[in-house]
């Protein structure tokens, strides 16, 4: 069930509906939230749904038993359970015919020719991302940053909340866990955020992401024959894509969530107007870096050791951010593209520099310099193999990039849109989404006028039956 | 709660009125225009048993001129819209074969008219072509938002009593009975196409449409022609299920290709890489005659 559809629209007033009307008792609201995420799960296929409940028992199951053991070595072998089967599950599912496929070509480069098994596996749609959230509680609950939770259907919700559910934010349970196991009062502020947020997704889904889209595919599908200023054109649109997909969905997921009580993470703070890579990693799908950050990156022993260490800490992570996204070579050297932007600023110590201040106009230059750098990222993660990626970043640094571009002019009105989306993101960069507070000062109607005005453009310029890019990964 | 419902419901009902008044105005003064469609239907009025009604997408009102047919005594009438799926020319059809009755239809058809969701098409009926419960139901089953607001401009446009802009073109001249030609221009072979064949998406629904225009014209006696006009060779040889498409219509009825009949044709008789510029419609067009002369279908 996609967000941008007319089911969900329905599912989600009926599941409001029930959800408000449970007489404020904590169990019902959480009775109909796990009934509600399991059905819009189950949406995409039934079989999903034993996958996730067995994760979410074993992960319960493992937590009541480090809290039951005090010894830390049966503590270590339980999360050693947790571990094993939340990675092993991911790794069947979406990485065996990446490691057949590469273990074969290793031996066809040796000069062995082996046939190769091609498993025919369904990827469960949102597996990386609620692995990694019931991974994260079982860690949290190893380390004692969080106690076992004894409630199952609470452990349900957390795992299985079905607004995040299939493409974040990824949850810590220290967040997300307490709200689920205390009763939600309705608030008008917040269901008034989440309607805006909605609203704001909604339009950098369907009127930015879906109409880059066709264009995206046209010119990364014919690359070979167009000239570097249509490539880079189309880099540049695919980064408006996929930030518009993903930044969308986020904001849709947020929204939802709000209408139930329940606040989720910041995924995205305006990556692209980072001054630099660090402080686009700080601003891009927020989740998934913080994750790296505390589960892998700090243990590995994070920039504390020596400067060796800390480099290759800063390589694996990249790597693995990269190979997270899927089994393609293409996602890996996407991460160490980005891994050997940070470098420098890591071994210049300027690694953190803009952490606070929000940037400004005289910012101008390194914010387009960072986006450039991050349009050249793209084309490796949507270019179908590495020599596809290598092509077109060769024939845009050719004397071809000063050639016309070679695609519709209709285009010209995707990019109008783009521009009203990076002034609007702009001009309310210090807000944590945009809509937040632009129009509070307006009178009701303007506001209301305002808001009407970005539906019509969303009919204007919808799709049908177009599926969020992260649902993939 | 009360409060937040009270105010979703007020909001819906603004937006509601919001997007029907703006929507409207915009479609109402945008609306689809440069297939010509609205001349067409106007004209239409004045046709009665004509020899033959052509139908289909811009490839068939860009590519039957009615002029070489009169100069062959036959009289037709272009009925083609900017891309007419099969669900669209069924539509078409039903609404208007028994005011015109045709003495022949030739249906343009591709593998394109098999596979078109058909929303550019419902968008350019709405806006040109009287509503009617059909037309209303099948833009509302497209489930597009677009078609929705066209929709709604179309009934305002309708409830108004407001006739469809009337518009030309600097490139392109209507010319009456339906056909619109694009004089001397070639097309600029600028843009190579992709190696990589592409295989036909079928939509049943144009299938089942396909099948109703068979079903109509046998119950009312009236020759149906199925025909693939022209494009450009390299283009047409990226579709890779050109034969499965052949037999697909050949088991529909009487079925030509012209890609295969005519694909000597280069770019100078093509103004782009799907349509013919006047050189191109003029080989087609005699050519077409002749065979369809040759097959006993022009014996009247």
């Amino acid at each position: 069930m996609l967000f941008n559809s007319f089911a969900f629209l329905i599912f989600l007033i009926v599941v409001f509906t029930i959800y408000w009307c449970s007489n404020n008792s904590l169990r019902l609201q959480n009775t109909f939230l796990a009934i509600a995420s399991y059905i819009f799960y189950g949406w995409w296929d039934y079989r999903f749904l034993i996958l996730i409940f067995v994760s979410t028992v074993v992960d319960y199951l493992v937590a009541l038993g480090m809290e039951r053991y005090a010894d830390q070595r049966s503590r270590k072998n339980l999360l050693g359970v947790s571990i094993v089967f939340n990675l092993g599950l991911l790794a069947y599912c979406k990485y065996a015919n990446f490691f057949i496929d590469s273990f074969v070509d290793a031996f066809l480069f040796a000069g062995f020719d082996i046939d190769s098994p091609t498993l025919n596996i369904i990827l469960p749609v949102g597996i990386s991302f609620y692995t990694f959230q019931t991974l994260s509680y079982s860690i949290d609950v190893y380390r004692g940053e969080i106690k076992a939770n004894k409630d199952f259907l609470a452990f349900m919700v957390y795992v299985s909340f079905f607004p995040q559910l299939v493409a974040g934010p990824i949850e810590r349970s220290t967040k997300l866990l307490p709200q689920i196991l205390n009763k939600r009062i309705f608030s008008y502020q917040e269901a008034a955020l989440g309607m805006k947020q909605i609203l704001w997704g909604l339009f950098k889904k369907m009127v930015i992401a879906d109409n880059c889209a066709p264009y995206v595919d046209q010119i990364f599908n014919s690359s070979d024959s167009l000239h570097g200023s249509t490539l880079l054109l189309g880099a540049v649109l695919f980064s408006f894509q996929i930030y518009g997909d993903f930044s969308g969905y986020s904001d849709i997921a947020i929204g939802v969530s709000r209408l139930f009580g329940i606040k989720l993470s910041r995924n995205f703070n305006n990556p692209y107007f980072s001054r630099d890579i660090a402080e686009f990693w700080r601003k891009w799908h927020i989740s998934l870096s913080s994750w790296f950050k505390d589960y892998v990156y700090i243990p590995l022993g994070g920039s504390a050791k020596n400067k060796i260490t800390s480099i290759k800490n800063i390589f694996i992570i990249f790597l693995i951010s990269g190979f997270w996204h899927g089994a393609n070579w293409t996602f890996i050297a996407w991460g160490a593209f980005h891994s050997l932007l940070y470098l420098p600023l890591f071994l210049l110590k300027r690694n953190r520099k803009n952490l606070s201040e929000h940037p400004r106009f005289k910012d101008l230059l390194p914010v387009l310099k960072t986006y450039l750098l991050v349009c050249i990222g793209w084309v490796f993660f949507r270019a179908k193999d590495i020599s596809q990626a290598t092509d077109i970043l060769s024939e845009i640094m050719s004397e071809s990039l000063f050639s016309p571009i070679e695609v519709s002019l209709r285009v010209l009105y995707i990019i109008a849109l783009i521009l009203i989306l990076i002034v609007l993101e702009w001009l309310n960069r210090t807000h944590e989404f945009t809509l937040e507070k632009l129009g509070n000062n307006w009178n009701m109607y303007t506001r209301w006028s305002f808001y009407s005005t970005i539906l019509l453009l969303i009919a204007w310029f919808a799709k049908t039956g177009t599926s969020f890019i992260y649902f993939q990964f | 709660m009360r409060l937040y419902l009270l105010k979703i419901l007020k909001f819906g009902l603004f937006a509601f009125t919001f997007l029907f008044i703006f929507g409207s105005a915009i479609w109402i003064n945008i609306g689809f225009t440069h297939g010509f469609l609205a001349n067409r239907i106007e004209e239409l009025k004045q046709i009665a048993h004509p020899d033959v009604l052509f139908v289909g997408s811009s490839r068939c009102y860009r590519g039957f001129d009615t002029r070489i047919f009169a100069e062959h005594g036959i009289e037709g009438f272009n009925l083609g819209s900017s891309a007419q799926s099969l669900e669209q020319s069924y539509l078409l059809l039903n609404k208007y074969v028994d005011e015109v009755k045709p003495k022949t239809i030739i249906l343009e058809v591709a593998a394109r008219s098999l596979e078109a969701d058909g929303i550019e098409s419902t968008l350019d009926l709405l806006a040109n072509v009287p509503l009617d419960k059909e037309l209303c139901w099948s833009a509302l089953t497209t489930k597009n938002p677009q078609t929705h607001l066209a929709l709604m401009a179309a009934i305002a446009r309708q409830i108004l009593g407001i006739s469809p802009t009337f518009r030309s073109s600097s490139r392109d001249k209507y010319v009456p009975f339906g056909f619109v030609e694009r004089v001397n221009q070639s097309y600029q072979d600028n843009k190579k196409f992709v190696a990589n064949s592409t295989y036909t998406n079928v939509r049943e629904k144009n299938v089942e449409s396909l099948d109703k225009i068979v079903e109509m014209t046998a119950k009312r006696g009236i020759k149906l022609i199925l025909v693939q006009v022209p494009v450009i060779s390299q283009r047409y040889k990226t579709h890779a299920d050109r034969e499965a498409i052949d037999e697909f219509f050949s088991k529909r009825g009487y079925y030509l290709n012209f890609n295969n009949k005519l694909s000597f044709l280069t770019s100078e008789y093509f103004f782009d890489s799907s349509h013919l510029n006047n050189r191109g419609v003029e080989v087609f067009d005699e050519l077409l005659i002749s065979t369809l002369r040759k097959d006993g279908v022009f014996d009247f």
